[in-house]
């Protein structure tokens, strides 16, 4: 358990070896030391996880003390590290899924002229994330928390020299910044309240303190839930997720659909002693989880390009993660966050190659008919779409929503449920809307393009595969998963119940755009023909609005209130000084700005002019 | 006897139409020739106080005086030829380097 630093620092060597020497390698070398550095660093990870798993000697979670950060009389930050059930599996998600994504990064950016300092971004963002994961105390969770934000603004505006992308990249970094805000703040309250930030003195803490009604305790509960669903992209704060698909897609895939997104529900889990004190706030949290994923369901209904469907869907699938944490079933959350990133990196990789082999486009109405010429992206896409929408027994995702709609089952909560309910029907609609898009309706005029299957491109989509099924089962770290969190005794007749009726519901879900999309015998098949070109409702692309009330609400009256500031009457005061010193400036510019009998000139008249004082003064005194 | 007041009147005349030579004058030659008429002009004066108070020293000094003018006047020819070689001009306003 020593060696936990180590995971930590390999991505983070791999960072300043890549930024020292950019360009000065070849893109070769520098993703060897990219995608070499995750592989070590995952190698540790694994290591680690068989010790946590073999030597239970009653704890059930490691610290690992390395630097004294900052000690200024009682101001005592501590650099340590803290690994518990969570962040183990966090960081073996983190890692593999990392990995997969450098190894399918060469493929995608091959004939990209920034290689490597693509490459450099995407370690410091990996060591960022680890630190995040395993740091102890909160301001250190602080730091690693900006640090990832730095990254993903970076890695979005990566194509720099598009308009839209810096604006996207700005847009992601000031919406995460007022999550970031909202953290500090809460990190301020939690340390004038206990003298601490680190968790588990937390946790000491408050098992003895009767905080409970304390309204400043709660707000500060309140902070750090604003900073989840800012990073998180939940429903207030959720625009930023698909401005930020203009980056690169495997950045796409690692830091905005299974990575950095799923930080705002790790921090809550992480500190879940805290919210588990705050009734109200959990209840909140559910109604955010519900608001968003009704929400996103229906804009990716409306929505047409592919990687915008994607964005959605990550939300509604966090979404459900907010809703098992608002019935304290953290477990349930952080299995559906892993499984969830398997499949959603799945889906993103795959269209990847989907966009590149149709040329850059990235509308589904322009796609179609490639089922036949890409019969593996196909698959793999069928295989994430199907885990997306839980479709029973085969796919992983159907294990790990049924495992949050159980617990919302037992703790009688049916208003969540029902609309977790209606969220699986939705999703699987719009999810298989985009397969039969894509790959089933034929379209004419494509220009297609050759796909090189090299092993970097094969090797990330065949594991994902594999993981986003239920086969996940047969692999020993991902079984414990499993066996770990899932096997517990409900009452199996009303769980089987309830599964049943999830099932049909994704099976309804998938029926229906094939009534629409594919069945050439319905009338609907005809009319929607046609109306798929309609369905380009304008509401869509600003967010149902959303765009335009924050700019209306912040944006405008912050331009408003720079205009009225910028005219100030000290301003005048001071440019009359200024008008004053260039007046006389211009004067005596003009004497100087002469030719040479000039100067000669006012030499002389000078001169005779102090000596006739002179004269003039000496006939005064005498 | 010529009084003093016609003396220095005369220098005085000399001196400012030197002065008039280099305001007005382009030429470089000119305004050497306007200094060389202005450093005589102020000589002159010398000669006529030496006569005015009966001692020598004045036109010794003059003497002196004008043997420097020469010498000043031929290095200042010399450095003129140098620069009318080098710049193909005499003109002062292309040469001065006070004003951009």
């Amino acid at each position: 358990m020593n060696n936990m630093s180590s995971i930590i620092i390999f991505p983070l060597f791999g960072f300043f070896i890549l930024s020292i020497f950019q360009r000065k390698i070849s893109n070769f070398f520098s993703a060897l030391i990219g995608i070499g550095s995750i592989f070590f660093s995952l190698g540790i990870i694994f290591h680690i996880f068989f010790c946590y798993f073999n030597n239970r000697s009653g704890f059930d979670f490691f610290s690992q003390h390395i630097e004294i950060w900052n000690n200024i009389r009682s101001l005592n930050f501590k650099f340590d590290l803290l690994m518990d059930k969570f962040s183990i599996f966090m960081l073996l998600m983190i890692g593999l899924v990392g990995f997969l994504i450098h190894v399918f990064s060469y493929w995608y950016m091959k004939s990209e002229e920034e290689f490597s300092t693509y490459f450099s971004y995407m370690n410091l963002f990996i060591a960022s994330m680890f630190l995040f994961i395993l740091s102890d105390n909160l301001l250190l969770m602080y730091c690693a928390w900006e640090l990832v934000g730095l990254c993903s603004y970076l890695l979005i505006g990566f194509y720099h020299r598009k308009k839209m992308s810096y604006k996207s990249a700005m847009k992601a970094f000031l919406m995460t910044k007022i999550g970031d805000i909202f953290f500090c703040l809460s990190i301020f309250i939690l340390y004038s309240h206990f003298k601490t930030t680190n968790l588990n003195d937390l946790k000491i803490f408050l098992k003895n303190s009767l905080l409970a009604k304390d309204w400043q305790f709660h707000f500060s509960i309140f902070c750090l839930l604003v900073a989840a669903v800012s990073k998180s992209a939940q429903i207030p704060l959720q625009t930023w997720l698909t401005d930020a698909m203009v980056g690169p897609t495997p950045v796409s895939a690692l830091i905005h659909a299974s990575t950095m997104i799923t930080a705002g529900v790790y921090l809550i889990v992480r500190t879940n002693f805290l919210f588990s004190m705050s009734p109200t706030i959990l209840l909140l949290i559910g109604i955010i989880g519900i608001l968003t994923v009704l929400f996103s369901c229906f804009a990716a209904l409306f929505q047409n390009n592919i990687k915008k469907i994607l964005a959605y869907s990550t939300m509604s699938q966090i979404g459900y993660m907010f809703i098992a944490i608002s019935v304290k079933c953290w477990n349930a959350a952080i299995m559906h966050l892993i499984i969830h990133s398997f499949f959603k990196s799945l889906l993103f990789l795959s269209s990847a190659s989907i966009i590149s082999f149709f040329n850059g486009e990235e509308n589904i109405l322009k796609m179609g008919g490639a089922r036949k010429k890409q019969p593996f992206i196909y698959f793999c896409f069928l295989v994430g779409g199907a885990s997306l929408s839980s479709l029973p027994l085969i796919t992983s995702g159907f294990y790990t929503k049924g495992q949050i709609l159980c617990f919302l089952l037992e703790n009688k909560n049916w208003m969540l449920l029902f609309s977790s309910l209606i969220g699986v029907l939705l999703t699987s609609i719009y999810t298989f809307r985009m397969i039969f898009l894509i790959f089933h309706v034929k379209r004419e005029k494509q220009k297609v393009s050759y796909l090189n299957n090299s092993f970097f491109h094969t090797f990330p989509l065949f594991v994902l595969l594999i993981f986003s099924t239920v086969f996940i089962m047969f692999f020993p770290p991902f079984s414990s998963i499993f066996f770990d969190f899932y096997n517990k005794n409900y009452i199996f007749t009303k769980r089987n119940f309830l599964e049943f009726i999830s099932s049909m519901l994704s099976i309804i879900g998938v029926l229906i755009p094939y009534d629409l999309y594919v069945n050439k015998k319905n009338i609907f098949y005809k009319l929607s023909k046609k109306n798929i070109y309609l369905n380009k409702y304008s509401f869509n692309n600003t967010n149902f609005g959303f765009d335009f009330f924050y700019d209306f609400i912040f944006v405008k009256p912050y331009f408003f209130i720079v205009e009225k500031i910028s005219i100030d009457p000290f301003k005048k005061l001071f440019s009359f000084f200024s008008f004053f010193i260039i007046f006389f400036h211009n004067i005596f510019l003009c004497l100087v700005k002469k030719t040479l009998s000039w100067h000669i000139l006012f030499f002389v008249s000078g001169a005779s002019f102090f000596c006739l004082s002179f004269i003039f003064l000496c006939y005064l005194t005498h | 006897m010529i009084p003093i007041q016609h003396g220095l009147l005369l220098s005085m005349l000399l001196f400012f139409s030197g002065l008039f030579l280099i305001l007005t004058r382009r030429n470089f030659l000119f305004i050497l020739i306007g200094l060389e008429i202005m450093n005589n002009a102020c000589s002159l004066i010398l000669v006529f106080a030496s006569n005015y108070v009966h001692q020598l020293d004045g036109q010794i000094l003059y003497l002196l005086i004008i043997t420097l003018s020469a010498i000043e006047s031929g290095i200042g020819l010399a450095l003129l030829i140098q620069m009318h070689r080098y710049y193909k001009t005499l003109n002062i306003d292309v040469l001065s380097e006070i004003c951009e």
